[in-house]
Protein backbone atom coordinates (compact mmCIF):
# COMPACT_ATOMS: atom_id res chain seq x y z
CA UNK A 1 0.00 0.00 0.00
CA UNK A 2 1.55 2.83 -1.21
CA UNK A 3 0.27 5.27 1.58
CA UNK A 4 1.72 3.13 4.16
CA UNK A 5 4.71 3.20 2.27
CA UNK A 6 5.64 6.73 2.34
CA UNK A 7 4.71 6.49 5.90
CA UNK A 8 7.53 3.68 6.61
CA UNK A 9 9.92 5.44 4.38
CA UNK A 10 9.86 8.83 6.27
CA UNK A 11 9.93 6.89 9.56
CA UNK A 12 13.18 4.94 8.56
CA UNK A 13 14.96 8.38 7.20
CA UNK A 14 17.88 8.19 9.63
CA UNK A 15 18.62 11.55 11.76
CA UNK A 16 22.17 12.57 13.42
CA UNK A 17 22.14 10.67 16.82
CA UNK A 18 23.47 14.04 18.42
CA UNK A 19 20.95 16.05 17.18
CA UNK A 20 19.40 16.86 19.80
CA UNK A 21 22.49 17.39 21.84
CA UNK A 22 24.04 20.15 19.71
CA UNK A 23 20.77 21.78 19.08
CA UNK A 24 20.33 21.63 23.27
CA UNK A 25 23.48 23.62 23.49
CA UNK A 26 22.91 26.07 20.83
CA UNK A 27 19.38 26.63 22.14
CA UNK A 28 20.96 27.30 25.45
CA UNK A 29 24.09 29.37 24.58
CA UNK A 30 21.15 31.35 22.49
CA UNK A 31 19.15 31.68 25.64
CA UNK A 32 22.05 32.85 27.32
CA UNK A 33 23.52 35.56 25.02
CA UNK A 34 19.91 36.96 25.09
CA UNK A 35 19.71 37.10 28.65
CA UNK A 36 22.50 39.74 28.74
CA UNK A 37 20.43 41.52 26.44
CA UNK A 38 23.96 42.92 24.76
CA UNK A 39 23.36 42.77 21.29
CA UNK A 40 23.00 46.50 20.60
CA UNK A 41 24.61 47.81 23.47
CA UNK A 42 27.86 45.54 23.32
CA UNK A 43 30.11 47.47 20.80
CA UNK A 44 32.56 45.70 19.22
CA UNK A 45 35.58 47.84 18.14
CA UNK A 46 36.45 46.44 15.15
CA UNK A 47 39.54 48.05 13.61
CA UNK A 48 39.12 49.07 9.75
CA UNK A 49 42.69 47.46 8.29
CA UNK A 50 40.84 44.08 9.18
CA UNK A 51 39.22 42.27 6.48
CA UNK A 52 37.55 40.27 9.09
CA UNK A 53 34.26 38.64 9.31
CA UNK A 54 32.10 37.81 12.26
CA UNK A 55 30.52 34.93 11.17
CA UNK A 56 28.73 32.81 13.87
CA UNK A 57 24.38 32.30 14.59
CA UNK A 58 24.38 35.21 16.77
CA UNK A 59 24.39 37.80 13.38
CA UNK A 60 22.85 35.61 11.04
CA UNK A 61 19.36 36.93 9.76
CA UNK A 62 17.32 39.78 10.08
CA UNK A 63 16.50 38.92 13.52
CA UNK A 64 18.30 40.70 16.53
CA UNK A 65 21.35 42.15 15.70
CA UNK A 66 23.52 44.11 13.62
CA UNK A 67 24.99 42.51 11.10
CA UNK A 68 27.53 45.06 10.99
CA UNK A 69 28.54 46.61 13.95
CA UNK A 70 28.55 50.28 13.81
CA UNK A 71 31.72 52.15 15.34
CA UNK A 72 32.64 55.60 16.47
CA UNK A 73 36.20 55.58 14.70
CA UNK A 74 38.81 57.90 13.70
CA UNK A 75 36.41 59.68 11.91
CA UNK A 76 33.68 60.42 13.96
CA UNK A 77 35.06 64.41 15.29
CA UNK A 78 33.71 67.47 15.23
CA UNK A 79 34.12 68.46 11.83
CA UNK A 80 33.02 65.51 10.18
CA UNK A 81 30.20 63.80 12.37
CA UNK A 82 29.10 60.73 11.75
CA UNK A 83 28.60 56.86 12.13
CA UNK A 84 31.32 54.26 10.36
CA UNK A 85 30.08 50.73 9.23
CA UNK A 86 32.31 48.46 10.78
CA UNK A 87 34.08 45.63 8.29
CA UNK A 88 33.40 42.02 9.78
CA UNK A 89 35.63 40.06 11.76
CA UNK A 90 36.30 36.16 11.07
CA UNK A 91 35.89 33.89 14.49
CA UNK A 92 39.00 33.06 16.23
CA UNK A 93 37.88 29.79 16.83
CA UNK A 94 35.53 27.17 15.01
CA UNK A 95 32.80 27.12 17.97
CA UNK A 96 30.88 23.92 16.51
CA UNK A 97 27.78 24.91 16.22
CA UNK A 98 27.22 28.15 16.65
CA UNK A 99 29.32 28.86 13.69
CA UNK A 100 27.86 29.54 10.30
CA UNK A 101 28.91 30.04 6.90
CA UNK A 102 27.41 32.99 5.09
CA UNK A 103 26.88 33.35 1.60
CA UNK A 104 29.47 35.84 0.31
CA UNK A 105 32.94 36.21 -1.84
CA UNK A 106 36.09 38.29 -1.50
CA UNK A 107 36.70 41.39 -4.42
CA UNK A 108 39.19 44.30 -4.29
CA UNK A 109 40.17 43.42 -0.55
CA UNK A 110 36.08 43.95 -0.19
CA UNK A 111 34.00 41.09 1.35
CA UNK A 112 30.50 41.26 -0.75
CA UNK A 113 27.80 39.62 0.98
CA UNK A 114 23.94 38.13 -0.23
CA UNK A 115 22.14 39.40 2.95
CA UNK A 116 19.08 42.60 3.00
CA UNK A 117 18.30 43.47 -1.10
CA UNK A 118 16.78 40.14 -3.00
CA UNK A 119 15.31 39.96 -6.81
CA UNK A 120 12.21 40.01 -6.73
CA UNK A 121 10.89 36.37 -7.37
CA UNK A 122 8.20 35.23 -9.58
CA UNK A 123 5.49 32.43 -9.06
CA UNK A 124 7.94 29.52 -9.59
CA UNK A 125 10.61 31.03 -7.48
CA UNK A 126 12.70 32.08 -9.85
CA UNK A 127 13.90 35.61 -10.86
CA UNK A 128 12.88 37.09 -14.63
CA UNK A 129 15.60 36.86 -17.19
CA UNK A 130 14.58 40.13 -18.25
CA UNK A 131 14.64 41.62 -14.71
CA UNK A 132 18.62 40.25 -14.70
CA UNK A 133 19.56 41.08 -17.79
CA UNK A 134 18.17 45.13 -17.20
CA UNK A 135 20.72 44.81 -14.28
CA UNK A 136 23.76 42.21 -15.32
CA UNK A 137 26.70 44.51 -16.45
CA UNK A 138 30.28 44.11 -16.77
CA UNK A 139 32.01 40.92 -15.97
CA UNK A 140 34.53 40.81 -13.27
CA UNK A 141 35.46 37.39 -12.57
CA UNK A 142 34.56 34.27 -11.28
CA UNK A 143 34.28 33.43 -7.93
CA UNK A 144 36.35 30.36 -5.80
CA UNK A 145 34.72 28.20 -3.28
CA UNK A 146 37.26 28.62 -1.20
CA UNK A 147 36.15 29.43 2.07
CA UNK A 148 34.33 26.96 4.92
CA UNK A 149 33.75 26.57 8.03
CA UNK A 150 37.57 25.88 8.86
CA UNK A 151 39.27 28.96 6.56
CA UNK A 152 41.17 31.38 8.44
CA UNK A 153 42.09 34.84 7.16
CA UNK A 154 44.51 33.85 4.58
CA UNK A 155 41.64 32.26 3.13
CA UNK A 156 39.73 35.44 2.99
CA UNK A 157 42.74 37.45 1.62
CA UNK A 158 42.21 35.95 -1.67
CA UNK A 159 40.57 37.53 -4.48
CA UNK A 160 37.36 35.87 -5.30
CA UNK A 161 37.62 34.00 -2.25
CA UNK A 162 33.95 32.96 -1.55
CA UNK A 163 31.79 30.31 0.01
CA UNK A 164 29.28 29.99 -2.95
CA UNK A 165 30.91 27.59 -4.89
CA UNK A 166 31.98 29.04 -8.80
CA UNK A 167 30.05 31.98 -9.76
CA UNK A 168 30.56 34.59 -12.21
CA UNK A 169 30.74 38.37 -10.57
CA UNK A 170 29.03 41.29 -12.60
CA UNK A 171 28.33 44.85 -11.90
CA UNK A 172 25.14 45.90 -11.48
CA UNK A 173 23.49 48.44 -13.79
CA UNK A 174 22.80 51.41 -11.93
CA UNK A 175 24.62 50.99 -8.58
CA UNK A 176 28.25 51.94 -7.39
CA UNK A 177 30.12 48.73 -7.95
CA UNK A 178 32.42 49.50 -4.98
CA UNK A 179 29.28 48.71 -2.42
CA UNK A 180 27.22 46.25 -4.92
CA UNK A 181 27.74 43.48 -7.14
CA UNK A 182 25.66 40.73 -8.49
CA UNK A 183 26.61 36.75 -8.86
CA UNK A 184 25.19 35.17 -12.16
CA UNK A 185 25.63 31.51 -12.33
CA UNK A 186 23.39 29.11 -14.98
CA UNK A 187 22.65 25.61 -14.54
CA UNK A 188 21.04 23.05 -16.89
CA UNK A 189 17.39 24.15 -16.10
CA UNK A 190 17.90 27.85 -15.67
CA UNK A 191 20.27 30.76 -13.98
CA UNK A 192 20.72 31.56 -10.64
CA UNK A 193 21.65 35.62 -9.68
CA UNK A 194 21.60 37.80 -6.30
CA UNK A 195 22.60 40.65 -5.03
CA UNK A 196 26.01 40.87 -2.95
CA UNK A 197 26.48 44.26 -0.71
CA UNK A 198 29.63 45.62 0.93
CA UNK A 199 29.12 48.55 3.12
CA UNK A 200 31.73 48.03 5.13
CA UNK A 201 34.26 51.08 6.03
CA UNK A 202 31.33 53.37 4.92
CA UNK A 203 31.19 56.66 6.62
CA UNK A 204 27.24 57.45 7.83
CA UNK A 205 26.69 61.21 8.27
CA UNK A 206 22.44 61.20 6.96
CA UNK A 207 20.45 58.76 5.86
CA UNK A 208 21.57 59.79 2.15
CA UNK A 209 24.99 58.13 2.59
CA UNK A 210 23.32 54.68 2.55
CA UNK A 211 19.86 55.22 0.89
CA UNK A 212 21.01 56.80 -2.18
CA UNK A 213 23.30 53.67 -2.69
CA UNK A 214 20.07 51.95 -2.52
CA UNK A 215 18.62 54.39 -5.29
CA UNK A 216 15.46 54.67 -3.22
CA UNK A 217 15.03 58.12 -4.44
CA UNK A 218 11.87 58.58 -6.82
CA UNK A 219 12.42 54.67 -7.70
CA UNK A 220 10.05 52.89 -5.57
CA UNK A 221 7.08 51.44 -7.36
CA UNK A 222 5.63 49.04 -4.28
CA UNK A 223 5.65 48.41 -1.17
CA UNK A 224 4.56 45.74 1.31
CA UNK A 225 4.27 45.30 5.48
CA UNK A 226 4.43 43.20 7.75
CA UNK A 227 3.76 43.46 11.45
CA UNK A 228 5.51 42.12 14.31
CA UNK A 229 3.26 39.58 15.12
CA UNK A 230 3.83 37.94 11.57
CA UNK A 231 6.90 38.44 11.37
CA UNK A 232 7.95 36.69 15.14
CA UNK A 233 5.93 33.97 14.15
CA UNK A 234 6.86 33.30 10.91
CA UNK A 235 3.59 33.65 9.30
CA UNK A 236 4.36 35.78 6.55
CA UNK A 237 1.56 38.15 6.08
CA UNK A 238 2.65 40.71 3.84
CA UNK A 239 0.05 43.68 3.11
CA UNK A 240 0.58 46.27 0.47
CA UNK A 241 1.47 49.46 1.64
CA UNK A 242 -0.33 52.55 -0.24
CA UNK A 243 2.70 54.70 -2.09
CA UNK A 244 0.63 58.40 -0.69
CA UNK A 245 2.31 61.28 0.85
CA UNK A 246 2.52 59.55 4.23
CA UNK A 247 4.68 57.25 2.66
CA UNK A 248 6.50 59.68 0.08
CA UNK A 249 7.47 61.52 2.99
CA UNK A 250 8.40 58.73 5.14
CA UNK A 251 10.93 58.04 1.69
CA UNK A 252 12.20 61.89 1.58
CA UNK A 253 12.72 62.08 5.28
CA UNK A 254 15.10 58.75 5.11
CA UNK A 255 17.53 60.40 3.41
CA UNK A 256 17.82 63.33 5.97
CA UNK A 257 17.64 60.80 9.38
CA UNK A 258 20.45 60.80 11.14
CA UNK A 259 22.28 57.59 11.80
CA UNK A 260 22.52 56.34 15.34
CA UNK A 261 24.70 54.26 17.97
CA UNK A 262 21.71 52.86 19.69
CA UNK A 263 22.70 52.36 23.29
CA UNK A 264 19.41 50.72 24.46
CA UNK A 265 18.35 47.37 23.40
CA UNK A 266 15.17 48.11 20.79
CA UNK A 267 15.03 43.95 19.42
CA UNK A 268 14.34 42.79 22.98
CA UNK A 269 12.25 45.92 24.54
CA UNK A 270 9.92 46.06 21.89
CA UNK A 271 7.84 42.97 21.55
CA UNK A 272 4.49 44.52 21.57
CA UNK A 273 2.55 43.72 18.85
CA UNK A 274 2.62 47.01 17.34
CA UNK A 275 6.01 48.09 18.27
CA UNK A 276 7.74 46.77 15.21
CA UNK A 277 6.62 46.75 11.72
CA UNK A 278 8.53 45.73 8.81
CA UNK A 279 8.86 46.83 5.39
CA UNK A 280 9.73 45.66 1.86
CA UNK A 281 10.45 48.33 -0.97
CA UNK A 282 10.10 47.31 -4.44
CA UNK A 283 12.41 49.48 -6.69
CA UNK A 284 11.83 50.12 -10.69
CA UNK A 285 14.11 47.44 -10.86
CA UNK A 286 12.29 44.78 -9.06
CA UNK A 287 14.78 44.34 -6.30
CA UNK A 288 13.44 44.38 -3.05
CA UNK A 289 14.87 45.56 0.30
CA UNK A 290 13.47 45.36 3.57
CA UNK A 291 13.88 47.51 6.71
CA UNK A 292 12.47 47.02 9.87
CA UNK A 293 10.98 50.08 11.84
CA UNK A 294 10.36 50.41 15.28
CA UNK A 295 7.78 52.70 17.34
CA UNK A 296 9.11 56.34 18.02
CA UNK A 297 10.74 57.04 14.57
CA UNK A 298 13.86 54.50 14.28
CA UNK A 299 14.70 52.75 10.71
CA UNK A 300 16.94 49.73 11.03
CA UNK A 301 19.00 48.89 7.82
CA UNK A 302 20.32 45.38 8.96
CA UNK A 303 23.91 46.20 6.75
CA UNK A 304 24.68 49.34 8.65
CA UNK A 305 22.55 50.16 11.33
CA UNK A 306 20.20 52.76 12.67
CA UNK A 307 18.60 55.85 11.69
CA UNK A 308 16.58 58.25 13.67
CA UNK A 309 13.96 60.39 11.42
CA UNK A 310 11.35 62.85 11.85
CA UNK A 311 9.00 61.59 14.20
CA UNK A 312 5.74 63.01 12.95
CA UNK A 313 7.06 61.78 9.29
CA UNK A 314 7.34 57.89 10.80
CA UNK A 315 4.45 58.41 12.68
CA UNK A 316 1.96 59.24 9.76
CA UNK A 317 3.62 56.33 7.79
CA UNK A 318 3.67 54.40 10.76
CA UNK A 319 -0.16 54.87 11.28
CA UNK A 320 -1.05 54.08 7.69
CA UNK A 321 0.02 50.29 8.56
CA UNK A 322 -2.46 49.29 10.83
CA UNK A 323 -1.52 45.97 12.75
CA UNK A 324 -4.24 44.01 14.94
CA UNK A 325 -3.70 43.00 18.52
CA UNK A 326 -3.10 38.66 17.81
CA UNK A 327 -4.87 38.51 21.51
CA UNK A 328 -8.18 40.25 20.86
CA UNK B 1 3.45 20.65 29.18
CA UNK B 2 3.97 22.04 32.55
CA UNK B 3 7.99 23.28 31.85
CA UNK B 4 8.67 26.82 32.30
CA UNK B 5 10.31 28.37 29.01
CA UNK B 6 13.70 28.53 28.47
CA UNK B 7 14.64 25.74 31.13
CA UNK B 8 16.73 22.80 30.38
CA UNK B 9 13.62 20.39 30.96
CA UNK B 10 11.67 22.84 28.80
CA UNK B 11 14.55 22.72 25.68
CA UNK B 12 14.63 19.13 26.12
CA UNK B 13 10.96 18.66 26.11
CA UNK B 14 10.32 20.49 22.49
CA UNK B 15 13.34 18.84 20.89
CA UNK B 16 12.08 15.68 22.33
CA UNK B 17 8.81 16.29 21.03
CA UNK B 18 9.65 18.32 17.59
CA UNK B 19 12.93 17.38 16.22
CA UNK B 20 11.83 14.39 14.41
CA UNK B 21 8.78 15.74 12.90
CA UNK B 22 10.78 18.84 12.22
CA UNK B 23 13.99 17.50 10.40
CA UNK B 24 11.10 15.27 8.19
CA UNK B 25 8.78 18.06 7.05
CA UNK B 26 12.53 19.94 5.91
CA UNK B 27 13.72 16.60 4.56
CA UNK B 28 10.20 16.73 2.10
CA UNK B 29 12.36 20.34 1.14
CA UNK B 30 15.18 20.30 0.68
CA UNK B 31 15.71 16.51 0.22
CA UNK B 32 18.88 15.83 2.33
CA UNK B 33 18.90 15.12 5.87
CA UNK B 34 21.92 17.15 6.26
CA UNK B 35 20.10 20.56 5.38
CA UNK B 36 16.97 19.56 6.95
CA UNK B 37 18.64 18.97 10.58
CA UNK B 38 20.25 22.24 9.93
CA UNK B 39 17.00 23.92 9.38
CA UNK B 40 15.47 22.43 12.39
CA UNK B 41 18.24 23.83 14.37
CA UNK B 42 17.42 27.47 12.89
CA UNK B 43 13.92 26.99 14.29
CA UNK B 44 14.33 25.38 18.03
CA UNK B 45 16.78 28.67 17.80
CA UNK B 46 14.01 31.12 16.94
CA UNK B 47 11.62 29.57 18.96
CA UNK B 48 14.31 30.18 22.19
CA UNK B 49 14.54 34.10 20.81
CA UNK B 50 10.50 34.74 20.46
CA UNK B 51 10.92 34.70 24.75
CA UNK B 52 7.84 32.92 25.28
CA UNK B 53 5.32 30.07 26.13
CA UNK B 54 3.00 29.01 23.77
CA UNK B 55 -1.06 29.72 24.42
CA UNK B 56 -1.24 26.01 23.89
CA UNK B 57 0.32 22.76 22.49
CA UNK B 58 -1.27 23.06 19.08
CA UNK B 59 -0.51 26.69 19.00
CA UNK B 60 3.20 25.83 19.32
CA UNK B 61 3.10 23.16 16.89
CA UNK B 62 1.61 25.02 14.10
CA UNK B 63 4.34 27.66 14.87
CA UNK B 64 6.71 25.32 14.80
CA UNK B 65 5.56 23.62 11.35
CA UNK B 66 5.20 26.99 10.09
CA UNK B 67 8.18 28.26 10.31
CA UNK B 68 10.22 24.76 9.17
CA UNK B 69 8.31 25.93 6.29
CA UNK B 70 9.08 29.06 5.96
CA UNK B 71 12.79 28.57 5.98
CA UNK B 72 12.99 25.98 3.99
CA UNK B 73 11.60 28.18 1.36
CA UNK B 74 13.85 30.49 1.96
CA UNK B 75 16.92 28.46 1.98
CA UNK B 76 15.42 26.80 -1.80
CA UNK B 77 15.60 30.58 -2.82
CA UNK B 78 19.41 30.76 -2.47
CA UNK B 79 21.30 29.20 -5.59
CA UNK B 80 24.05 29.64 -2.49
CA UNK B 81 21.77 26.84 -1.15
CA UNK B 82 21.70 24.96 -3.58
CA UNK B 83 25.61 24.95 -4.83
CA UNK B 84 26.14 23.79 -1.41
CA UNK B 85 23.27 20.84 -1.52
CA UNK B 86 25.57 17.87 -0.31
CA UNK B 87 24.90 14.78 -2.40
CA UNK B 88 21.88 13.24 -2.88
CA UNK B 89 20.29 11.52 0.84
CA UNK B 90 21.27 7.90 0.66
CA UNK B 91 17.90 5.74 0.72
CA UNK B 92 19.35 2.20 -0.44
CA UNK B 93 18.83 1.03 3.23
CA UNK B 94 14.97 1.37 2.50
CA UNK B 95 13.03 -1.53 0.88
CA UNK B 96 12.60 -1.04 -2.91
CA UNK B 97 8.84 -0.20 -2.68
CA UNK B 98 9.06 2.35 0.35
CA UNK B 99 12.03 4.18 -1.38
CA UNK B 100 10.29 3.98 -4.71
CA UNK B 101 7.39 6.07 -3.46
CA UNK B 102 9.47 8.50 -1.10
CA UNK B 103 11.23 9.30 -4.27
CA UNK B 104 8.54 9.90 -6.29
CA UNK B 105 6.99 11.95 -3.86
CA UNK B 106 10.09 14.19 -3.41
CA UNK B 107 9.99 14.68 -6.86
CA UNK B 108 6.64 16.38 -6.96
CA UNK B 109 6.37 20.15 -7.41
CA UNK B 110 6.47 21.71 -3.87
CA UNK B 111 3.58 22.86 -2.75
CA UNK B 112 2.13 19.24 -3.70
CA UNK B 113 4.88 17.33 -1.29
CA UNK B 114 4.10 19.93 1.44
CA UNK B 115 0.13 18.69 1.52
CA UNK B 116 1.02 15.40 0.96
CA UNK B 117 3.29 14.82 3.73
CA UNK B 118 1.23 17.13 6.12
CA UNK B 119 -2.06 14.84 4.77
CA UNK B 120 -0.70 12.00 4.86
CA UNK B 121 2.46 11.99 7.32
CA UNK B 122 1.39 14.47 9.89
CA UNK B 123 -2.47 13.40 9.19
CA UNK B 124 -3.69 17.20 9.29
CA UNK B 125 -6.65 17.88 8.09
CA UNK B 126 -6.95 20.01 4.86
CA UNK B 127 -8.44 23.05 6.69
CA UNK B 128 -5.56 22.54 9.06
CA UNK B 129 -2.92 22.75 6.29
CA UNK B 130 -4.48 25.59 4.63
CA UNK B 131 -4.15 27.47 7.83
CA UNK B 132 -0.95 26.45 8.32
CA UNK B 133 0.32 27.08 4.73
CA UNK B 134 -1.98 30.65 4.57
CA UNK B 135 -4.01 28.89 1.71
CA UNK B 136 -7.96 28.25 1.14
CA UNK B 137 -8.71 24.80 1.64
CA UNK B 138 -10.22 24.72 -1.53
CA UNK B 139 -6.71 24.91 -2.58
CA UNK B 140 -5.18 22.56 -0.43
CA UNK B 141 -7.44 20.04 -2.15
CA UNK B 142 -6.87 21.09 -5.40
CA UNK B 143 -2.86 20.74 -4.71
CA UNK B 144 -3.57 17.48 -2.69
CA UNK B 145 -5.76 15.87 -5.79
CA UNK B 146 -2.54 16.95 -8.33
CA UNK B 147 -0.51 15.47 -6.19
CA UNK B 148 -2.05 12.32 -6.14
CA UNK B 149 -2.98 12.11 -9.82
CA UNK B 150 1.02 12.81 -10.43
CA UNK B 151 2.12 9.89 -8.07
CA UNK B 152 -0.98 7.71 -9.48
CA UNK B 153 0.75 8.33 -12.87
CA UNK B 154 4.27 8.07 -11.77
CA UNK B 155 4.07 4.77 -9.55
CA UNK B 156 4.33 1.56 -10.66
CA UNK B 157 0.45 0.46 -9.82
CA UNK B 158 -0.66 3.89 -8.73
CA UNK B 159 -1.54 5.12 -5.89
CA UNK B 160 -3.70 4.04 -3.26
CA UNK B 161 -4.20 6.72 -0.91
CA UNK B 162 -6.77 5.50 1.12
Amino acid sequence: MNKKNYINSVEKLHTSKDFKDKTSKLMKDTLNSKRKKNPIAKKLVLSFASAAIIISASVVGFNYNNLFTSNKGANNNLAKPGITVAEMELPTSTEGTSTRMLPLFVYKGRIYLHYNTTFELNNEFMVDKEDMLNLRGEYLGKTIGSIDEWSNQEDYATEFASTIGESDVYTVKGYDSIYRLMVYSEYPDGFSCEIYDSFGGLTLRSGADYFDLLQFKDNIVSSQWESYDSWNNGKSELSNATIDDAFNEFIDKLYTSTPVDITTDLFTENTDYDSQKFIYLKTKDNLITALRLFKDGYVYAPEVGFFKMDENVFNAFWNTMPATNPLQ
Amino acid sequence: MDYSFGTDEYIQYVLDKYSTMLIKLAFTYVKNMSDAEDITQDVFVSLIKRGSCFESEEHEKAWLLRVTINKCKNRLKSSWNRLNVPLEEDISYLPEEESEVLVTVLNLPPKYRTVIHLFYYENYSMNEIAKLLGKKPATIGTWLSRGRTILKSKLIGGFEYE
